[in-house]
């Protein structure tokens, strides 16, 4: 765990915590209520040598915005964004405060936040819970650390593991920068460095490449590339992630179409404007729910597989239902309505591209290890991704439509002599993928722009998907959409985004040509005809 | 022809006592099919009567060796080998499966020169499957099959098989609906079918008295000009004999030619077979027992993918397996 | 009327889909479906006409010679006589004239075949840029930087040396070489593995429309070398005579008829001879005419690299009319507005591309100078009514309308 959320963490620990018993001399006092930022090294003096959590606390207010002085009395009071009860200062004591208009923020220099900050976070070396002090610890940037006295007393006062490696790690890393330490240490610290994961570490490292001692010269070395491998590890992990992020994206967009195209038959131009209108459909949710963008994304996911299911419904029973058997005609007719649907955004909403909010709990990321950390969106999408993909694939495999779905599929005669109202399962199907593609351009509203061009840009790349994953089968495409993104994100950084597309597409192209049937061909007399 | 056969073969060229008919036993599909043998042959020292045989065989396997190259070879039948009664089509433990399941389970069957030979079997017993891996729609997963001894049909595609002289008609009648009857005759001509000469192609006045006797033939003349989509079903199916017939078939695959046929457009089709017999190898798939029973001579049973019985249409009428494998199908 | 749904069970099957052939179902062979099958356009009595100038083919040729000669001589007129024609507008003429020519080579493989190119933009655009090569080696010195060698957009990425294939551009012969092998030799080396793998139907459609979408992202990097983004432009003259001067402009314009003449005449020779009855035979039931042995993938090979010359040579008549020429020439939407064009016209007859090209086209000009909003809901609504409800295109309606009426005098003629 990093620096900033432990440091939220321990606040919110202070917090309950009145910031009582703080004595400020009037002098220091005064300095805050200064109206110049530059008035108050006094302040920040005395409540840097105080050791209570209450000065504490007031340097953090100070520090995040939080600390008002009252234009009518003088008064210092901390009020929390959103909180309508402040804490005065000096004394603690609590009172219900709601007018803000009465209150001027007491300002601070960057530079001195940044150096209250560091204070801050060195009090923290020395708290109780383990937790907290390995996010101070972690926090420590190696720059910061510069302090050799301190870290030896913490290491010695240290009980936990982890935190103690990070010590001995920055202590290395101080001991390669000292020019005056003997071979031993330097061998010592290489080693420690090696297996270290400090943003500076390399460099610090490199410049000691070539040492005149050679034992130290092979130790540096041999930590630089260790530190290499860890780093191109790390580097492989995060473009993997990428790949089966970007696969996902695409299995999202393509199940749908693997169901309208690849069960039913029918081929959708307008695939990718159903995706759109799923995107849409959060961006109207939000408008309807302003402030709220975690409920409002929540409330979309259904929204959008109602909304652009029953569009997917109409197209069924107005345009596709009459070209059944003309696959060409179809894919026309589609192309049509595509193209309308596209200026009907354009002309309804915007031709501008909608900003769409992400909750918390989408920003943010995941950190795994120190240089490999994932975005949080993505690892949901991905998350998502399977769950709808598990969900289509019960539906069409263990339900009663899903049955009846295939049977139309396979012999429509027959279904309907056997009592199957086949029309009625068509425009179920097809609703079915439409609204899958409407969850997909929900899950898309969080990583791309949302605009009238948002699902053209989706739909060739899905076709290929299901064409290569095999018509007819899910798993086809959910495998041959996870590929196809992993070979996309693993030829990025050697080509280029768009190089890469192009290498693809071709690659894609060859593929069809040798396997026309793509990774999972239905094979038999039913596939022959 | 198995591999002992093979083994006798080689061993009679190093006793360069053999006979042309021991040459011929070597030319058998399945035994001289590698280089080592034709360099027996070509080493042999053998009589004169024998060296002509051998020398035969070797432009045989030569001709089959570029035979495999789609397209490039359209020879005549072998004659020197041809007797009457010979095979014409060898198949050999094919077998085909999609998906587990078995098409064609170890299928050997063999048809002769100038036969009219009937498959009949119940529903999923392999019969098209079988036409199909004989006109190379489908490729057998083991086995092989072998047009005369010059085609290996299971390295062959479609067109190379059609080349050789095999057509076939579908099971559902499939004709150029939007062409007239005489275009779909036209387009069926035996004859250079690439795309330059296709364009630059002319009916000759030979031509035109074939397709008039074809017509003639499947009694279509009066309908000649007329959409091939207008014609009634059972005049599709005749149509699409007539097409096979312009092609001068050396054998005729025929999938339920009589399927949807009135009583007396079947009648029809069993004098135009009884026509054709002889002239050609027919393999007939049918359900029609009475049209069977008609023109059948021998008689084959497919079920679940092999041979279950094969003999005349009395024998196999009392043949116990295949009645138990009929059993809840049809009482034939 | 729309057309009637069918039963058939194989319903992503291209070609038409007569009910299974099982025992009795012979009967329930409906003459509805047998009369209009679904999947191929209903009876054309001219794809079968074996004469290469039956009567629409004559009465096509007499108004485009006819126009065109109107048109030439209307353009050269003195200025400010009455009937005299703004070159502006005879460039826009000659612009439809090209498309009408991609439009023809859509309809010879799409009408005739059953293929459906969703990327015949690319061989345009191949031919477009292949023209626009030579153009932009025309303009020599007379460019901003006055560059002798080098066009303008090498200049400012700073190339030293032109690219090997730009080589021999500044040769008009080799130009006019190229402008039919460039896209031939591209049908070639994607149609030959396509084809020879049967890939067919949709699925070659949809491959089609990912080439021109790889074309289009190649042709927009700088890299390419041949002006990214903002593509060919500026050009100067041809043949050393000015592109904006009126026997320039005139000369091209009679240029693209005498082109989209000539090859509507050699679409008809291809159509009459045997090779178009394969054509409709496989276009209707491949399997069979394959059976009957024809090379099915050489066929549709020829046609398609034949189709993709004339598409090229369509392109390089394009680019000196328009001045310009962009990756939007491989934009998936630009072919798809090709096809529709033919859809409207009407398939399977060759001039019906000429028409519905010229009709969609002059809509477009209209409605992207007055109402530039609706063009695309035109164009969609476009789409969906011709599918829906012109099936046969604009040049069926006559036959349509014939075939009602015989019906109409048949049926009192019985009653009478």
């Amino acid at each position: 765990m990093p620096g900033f959320p432990a440091l939220l963490l321990f606040l919110s620990l202070l917090c309950p915590a009145r910031a009582g018993g703080l004595s400020l001399s009037p002098e220091a006092l005064d300095s805050l209520r200064s109206a110049k930022v530059a008035d108050r090294e006094p302040a920040l003096r005395e409540l840097g040598d105080d050791p209570s959590d209450a000065a504490a606390e007031l340097l953090e207010a100070l520090c995040a915005g939080d600390l008002y002085v009252r234009r009518d009395n003088g008064d210092l009071l901390i009020l929390r964004p959103g909180a309508d009860e402040a804490t005065l200062v000096p004394g603690g004591g609590r009172m219900p405060f709601a007018d803000r208009s009465l209150l001027r923020k007491v300002g601070i220099s960057n530079s001195r936040r940044t150096a209250v900050t560091a204070v801050l976070n060195r009090r923290l070396l020395r708290h109780a819970d383990a937790d907290v002090r390995r996010g101070a610890v972690e926090s420590l940037r190696d720059d910061a650390a510069a302090d050799k006295e301190l870290l030896l007393s913490l290491l010695q006062n240290e009980r936990d593991g982890r935190i103690r490696a990070r010590l001995e790690q920055l202590l290395a890393l101080l001991c390669v920068r000292d020019a005056a330490a003997s071979r031993d240490e330097l061998l010592r610290a290489a080693a420690v460095l090696g297996g270290a994961s400090l943003p500076h570490a390399a460099q610090a490292l490199a410049n000691l490449k070539g040492h005149k001692d050679p034992l130290v010269a092979e130790a540096v070395d041999k930590a630089l590339y260790r530190l290499r491998v860890t780093a191109d590890r790390a580097a492989m992990l995060e473009t993997l992630f990428f790949g089966l992020s970007l696969g996902s994206v695409l299995v999202l967009t393509s199940i749908g179409l693997a169901v309208t195209f690849g069960v039913m038959g029918v081929i959708n131009m307008a695939h990718g404007e159903l995706v759109m209108l799923g995107a849409y459909t959060v961006w109207g949710m939000q408008q309807l729910l302003p402030g709220r963008p975690g409920v409002a994304l929540l409330l979309a996911v259904p929204a959008s597989f109602l909304v652009a299911g029953s569009a997917g419904a109409l197209l069924e029973r107005s345009v596709i239902r009459h070209l059944y058997g003309r696959p060409l005609e179809t894919l026309l007719a589609t192309f049509g309505i595509s193209l309308i649907l596209q200026q009907a955004v354009r002309t309804l909403i915007s031709p501008m591209n909608r900003a769409v909010e992400s909750p918390a709990f989408m920003s943010g990321m995941l950190h795994i290890t120190d240089n490999f950390s994932l975005t949080c969106n993505r690892v949901y999408i991905l998350a998502f991704c399977l769950g709808v993909f598990a969900l289509i694939y019960a539906t069409m495999h263990k339900t009663r439509l899903g049955l009846e779905v295939r049977a139309v599929a396979q012999n429509r005669p027959i279904a309907e002599a056997l009592g199957i109202d086949a029309s009625r399962v068509d425009t179920l199907t097809f609703a079915l993928g439409s609204g899958v593609a409407g969850m997909a351009g929900a899950a898309l509203s969080q990583l791309t722009n949302v605009g009238p061009n948002l699902g053209q840009s989706y739909i060739v790349d899905s076709f290929m998907v299901v064409v290569f994953g095999g018509v007819g089968n899910l798993h086809g495409t959910l495998c041959g959409g996870l590929i196809l993104g992993l070979a996309n994100k693993l030829l990025e950084p050697a080509s280029g985004a768009m190089l890469a597309k192009i290498i693809l597409l071709t690659a894609l192209i060859l593929f069809m040509q040798v396997k026309p049937k793509g990774l999972f061909p239905e094979r038999g007399r039913a596939a022959e005809n | 022809m198995n591999g002992n056969a093979h083994k006798a073969g080689n061993a009679d060229f190093q006793s360069a006592a053999a006979t042309p008919e021991d040459v011929r036993a070597v030319a058998a599909p399945g035994n001289a099919r590698d280089a080592a043998t034709s360099d027996d042959i070509r080493n042999a020292a053998v009589p004169e009567d024998v060296r002509e045989a051998a020398q035969a065989v070797l432009d045989e396997f030569a001709g089959r060796r570029r035979g495999m190259r789609p397209g490039r070879f359209v020879p005549g039948p072998p004659k020197p080998l041809r007797e009457k009664n010979d095979i014409a089509l060898y198949l050999e433990k094919i077998s085909v499966s999609f998906d587990g399941f078995k098409a064609l389970n170890n299928l050997t069957l063999y048809v002769a020169e100038g036969e009219l030979r009937c498959i009949i079997g119940p529903n999923g017993a392999g019969k098209t499957t079988m036409m199909d891996v004989i006109t190379g729609k489908t490729r057998p997963d083991r086995g092989s099959a072998w047009f005369t001894r010059a085609y290996n049909l299971s390295a062959m595609d479609e067109v190379s098989i059609v080349e050789a002289g095999i057509c076939r008609k579908f099971q559902r009648p499939s004709v150029f609906e939007e062409l007239t009857v005489l275009h779909n005759l036209e387009l069926s001509l035996k004859g250079d079918k690439r795309v330059l000469s296709t364009l630059g192609a002319r009916l000759s006045g030979e031509d035109r008295d074939f397709s008039a006797a074809v017509l003639e033939r499947i009694r279509l003349h009066e309908q000649r000009n007329l959409a091939a989509g207008k014609l009634s079903h059972g005049q599709k199916q005749w149509l699409e004999i007539g097409m096979l017939l312009m092609q001068k078939p050396a054998v005729l695959l025929l999938d339920e030619p009589v399927a949807g046929m009135s009583a007396g457009e079947i009648e029809r089709t069993v004098e135009l077979l009884r026509d054709l017999e002889g002239e050609q190898v027919i393999l007939l798939v049918e359900h029609d027992m009475e049209f069977v029973r008609a023109v059948a001579r021998t008689v084959t049973v497919l079920h679940q993918g092999s041979v279950l019985a094969e003999g005349d249409m009395d024998t196999i009428r009392n043949n116990q397996a295949v009645i138990e494998a009929y059993l809840g199908e049809a009482q034939c | 009327m729309a057309p009637e749904r069918i039963a058939a069970p194989e319903r992503g099957s291209p070609t038409p889909a007569e009910p299974a052939g099982a025992r009795g179902s012979g009967q329930r062979a409906v003459p509805a479906v047998r009369g209009r099958s679904p999947a191929a356009p209903p009876a054309l009595p001219e794809a079968m006409s074996e004469r290469v100038l039956n009567r629409p083919a004559a009465v096509f040729l007499g108004c485009l010679a006819a126009t065109a000669l109107g048109v030439a001589v209307c353009s050269l007129l003195p200025a400010g006589a009455p009937l005299r024609l703004d070159g502006y507008v005879v460039s826009l003429l000659g612009k439809y004239l090209c498309f009408a020519l991609l439009a023809l080579s859509i309809d010879l493989i799409w009408g005739y075949l059953g293929i459906l190119s969703l990327g015949h933009g690319a061989f345009f655009g191949l031919g477009a840029y292949v023209s626009g090569m030579h153009l932009m080696r025309e303009i020599g010195g007379r460019g901003v930087y006055g560059n002798p060698e080098l066009p303008d957009f090498m200049v400012f990425l700073n190339w030293e040396r032109l690219p090997w294939y730009w080589r021999g551009s500044d040769n008009m012969l080799f130009t006019c070489l190229l402008v039919a092998l460039v896209p031939g030799l591209a049908a070639f080396a994607f149609g030959r593995p396509a084809f020879r793998s049967r890939v067919s139907g949709v699925y070659f459609s949809i491959i089609t429309q990912a080439v021109t979408f790889a074309l289009m992202l190649a042709f927009f990097r700088n890299e390419m070398g041949f002006g990214g983004n903002n593509g060919l432009t500026d050009f100067k003259s041809l043949l050393g005579v000015s592109l904006q001067s009126d026997y320039m402009i005139t000369g091209l314009f009679c240029a693209s008829a005498l082109a989209l003449g000539l090859a509507f005449i050699l679409c008809r020779v291809i159509v009459a001879s045997r090779l178009g009855r394969v054509f409709v035979a496989v276009r209707d039931a491949e399997s069979r005419a394959r059976f009957i042995g024809y090379r099915v993938e050489n066929v549709k090979l020829a046609a398609f690299v034949f189709s993709a010359v004339l598409a090229g040579l369509a392109g390089a008549l394009y680019v000196p009319q328009v001045g310009i020429v962009n990756p939007g020439v491989f934009a998936p939407l630009f072919s798809v507005e090709m096809v529709v064009c033919v859809a409207l016209g009407g398939r399977g007859r060759l001039y019906g591309a000429v028409l519905g090209a010229l009709v969609v086209n002059i809509a477009k000009t209209f409605f992207t100078t007055a109402l530039p909003d609706v063009w695309l809901f035109f164009l969609g609504a476009l789409f969906v009514v011709v599918t829906l409800l012109l099936p046969d295109g604009l040049a069926g309606i006559p036959d349509r309308l014939g075939g009602r009426l015989r019906a109409l005098r048949a049926k009192s003629g019985v009653e009478i």
